[in-house]
């Protein structure tokens, strides 16, 4: 709480790495004495990976009710823009079964619903999955609230590595915003490519790395300087949104996500940079 | 700071309106291990098999999206699948091109074999050659001015360009051309423009067995061998302007990308 008040009165960005470096520091001291647990990330620091659930729910448990709000405020509005392009570029069909995992709130959910309501959508439906209860619930207020048909979709609170669902249950899996935070990325791809049918596509909105030095240096500064500032005036949360900020940091760019998606044995894969890379979207199908 | 939303929030409308610009679509290349080569194969195999199917469901639902769906659910596969044509109705009139010239080739063989035992002129053999091609896109007649509007479109033009050229290189190997003077660029020109004016004939053609469109490019072709006559009997094109007019094309073939891969 010290640290905290300390780091909020002096904004250079020096005292903040100095800050970030003795937690990482910290945390390497402590699990020296435990060698035989493997280590992840979460943001900047390393811990060891049973941890990692537990931290990023807890991050996301405290920020659920002003998730949407932050969203808005920390991209001007953009990331509406950006999920709107994604479930242009997934353009479902009629009969269309979409797996939303790590879709809490509900925002690639209700953009499907939409797309699907100038055609035919009796077969069509969707299940929301986070594994987060107060996303859900938050997704699940709204849903209510903008009147959907709770016939067209579903929730279940599901772990991304080890997903509830049948074999090829599925003919297309979108993530959004979610596959930072798991803890091993291979394992949820896997669980994607099982439980889609031959056929189904999978596609994955996440933060990326801009292709200019110039400007990921003004976005590293927004970023550092500005996100958690606001993380901690909207939401009360900076060290949720300090997290946010080093995650995407640490998060492989689109050639490495591109591999990771190829070697889980998805076809036709391509990605697509919006906004210079800040957010892209990767594209595989299971054939 | 204050200008950094604006400016970002420009770029990100205007990435949605032109794609093409502001959205970079990059595929993943690095297949070094053999079972990707497999892969690959098996999923170009996959959209063969799509894009046939869907060729039935054009006079229904056009050169669209909607018709790969169609295609692909017939035989067995999610309608979401369509994704793998990211161009849509550009991909299925590209592949509807690309099929038919190879078809034509066939034909053209026989035509050959044919030929031999009573030799035709070279004039007989490109009209018989354009007529087969007509009516191959018969069938979708009524959707081909929507073809023609979708290839129209600057992203698809070096590939609509492509198969016209295979289509005409084509005609003319077969037709006896095995000139490597200024002939070899002029006649498929010609011949190009032959066919394409045919081809806009034909789309408000409602004679019985698209008769007045044959009669026309009789015509056409007839008008074409005499300005062919009266170029050779003057002689007049002096090296000069051959030189440009060949480094010309050169040039614009190098700019479309066309290699002579089909």
């Amino acid at each position: 709480m010290i640290c905290q008040k300390f780091i909020l009165r002096s904004f250079e960005s020096s005292n903040f790495f100095k800050y970030a470096i003795i937690k990482r520091c910290k945390t390497q001291i402590l699990t020296e004495n435990e060698p035989n647990e493997k280590q992840t990330h979460f943001g900047f620091q390393t811990i060891n990976e049973s941890e990692k659930s537990q931290k990023v729910h807890k991050v996301f448990q405290d920020v659920a009710r002003n998730y949407d709000k932050m969203n808005d405020a920390m991209s001007f509005g953009i990331h509406r823009i950006w999920k709107d392009i994604f479930m242009m570029r997934l353009a479902p069909t009629k009969n269309t079964k979409l797996l939303d995992v790590a879709g809490g709130t509900g925002d690639i959910a209700f953009r499907f619903l939409n797309y699907m309501k100038h055609s035919n959508c009796e077969e069509c439906h969707v299940v929301v999955s986070d594994i987060n209860e107060n996303m859900l619930k938050v997704g699940k207020q709204r849903s209510e609230d903008l009147k959907y048909n709770p016939k067209l979709i579903s929730w279940q609170q599901a772990d991304a590595e080890s997903l509830p669902f049948k074999d090829n249950s599925f003919n297309a899996y979108t993530i959004a915003f979610g596959l930072r935070n798991v803890t091993h990325i291979e394992k949820a791809l896997e669980e994607a490519y099982r439980v889609l049918q031959p056929g189904g596509r999978f596609m994955c909105l996440e933060f990326s790395q801009l292709n200019n030095s110039t400007l990921q240096w003004f976005y590293d500064q927004y970023s550092f300087q500005v996100i958690p500032t606001l993380g901690h005036i909207i939401a009360g949360q900076w060290h949720a949104y300090q997290y946010l900020v080093e995650s995407i940091r640490k998060f492989p760019n689109q050639e490495k996500l591109l591999e990771l998606v190829q070697q889980t044995g998805f076809q036709d894969i391509t990605y697509e940079n919006l906004s210079m890379g800040i957010v892209a979207i990767h594209s595989g199908f299971k054939l | 700071m204050s200008s950094l939303p604006l400016f970002k929030s420009i770029l990100v409308r205007n990435a949605r309106h032109s794609s093409i610009i502001f959205c970079k679509v990059r595929s993943f290349s690095n297949e070094t291990i053999e079972n990707q080569h497999d892969k690959e194969h098996n999923s170009s195999e996959i959209k063969h098999k799509i894009l046939i199917e869907s060729l039935k469901y054009v006079p229904e639902k056009g050169w669209s999206k909607e018709a790969i769906t169609a295609g692909a659910e017939a035989i067995g596969y999610p309608g979401i699948i369509h994704g793998l044509f990211p161009s849509g109705g550009a991909d299925l009139i590209n592949f509807f091109q690309t099929d038919s010239n190879l078809k034509l080739v066939e034909k053209m063989k026989e035509f050959q074999k044919e030929a031999e035992a009573s030799p035709v002129a070279p004039v007989d053999f490109v009209e018989r050659a354009i007529q087969e091609k007509l009516l191959m896109i018969v069938p979708y007649k009524k959707r081909w001015p929507q073809a023609i509007a979708i290839m129209s479109l600057p992203p698809n033009v070096p590939t609509a360009l492509a198969s016209l050229l295979t289509l005409v290189d084509d005609i003319c190997y077969f037709a006896g051309d095995r000139s490597v003077d200024f002939n070899w660029y002029a006649r498929p020109i010609g011949i190009a423009g032959i066919y394409k004016a045919s081809e806009l004939y034909l789309i408000q053609d409602s004679s019985q067995d698209q008769k007045r469109t044959f009669e026309f490019l009789h015509r056409r072709l007839l008008e074409a061998v005499k300005i062919h006559d009266i170029i050779c009997k003057g002689d007049s094109t002096n090296p000069d302007t051959k030189e440009s007019i060949v480094s010309a094309f050169v040039t614009a073939r190098n700019i479309l990308g066309l290699n002579w891969n089909r």
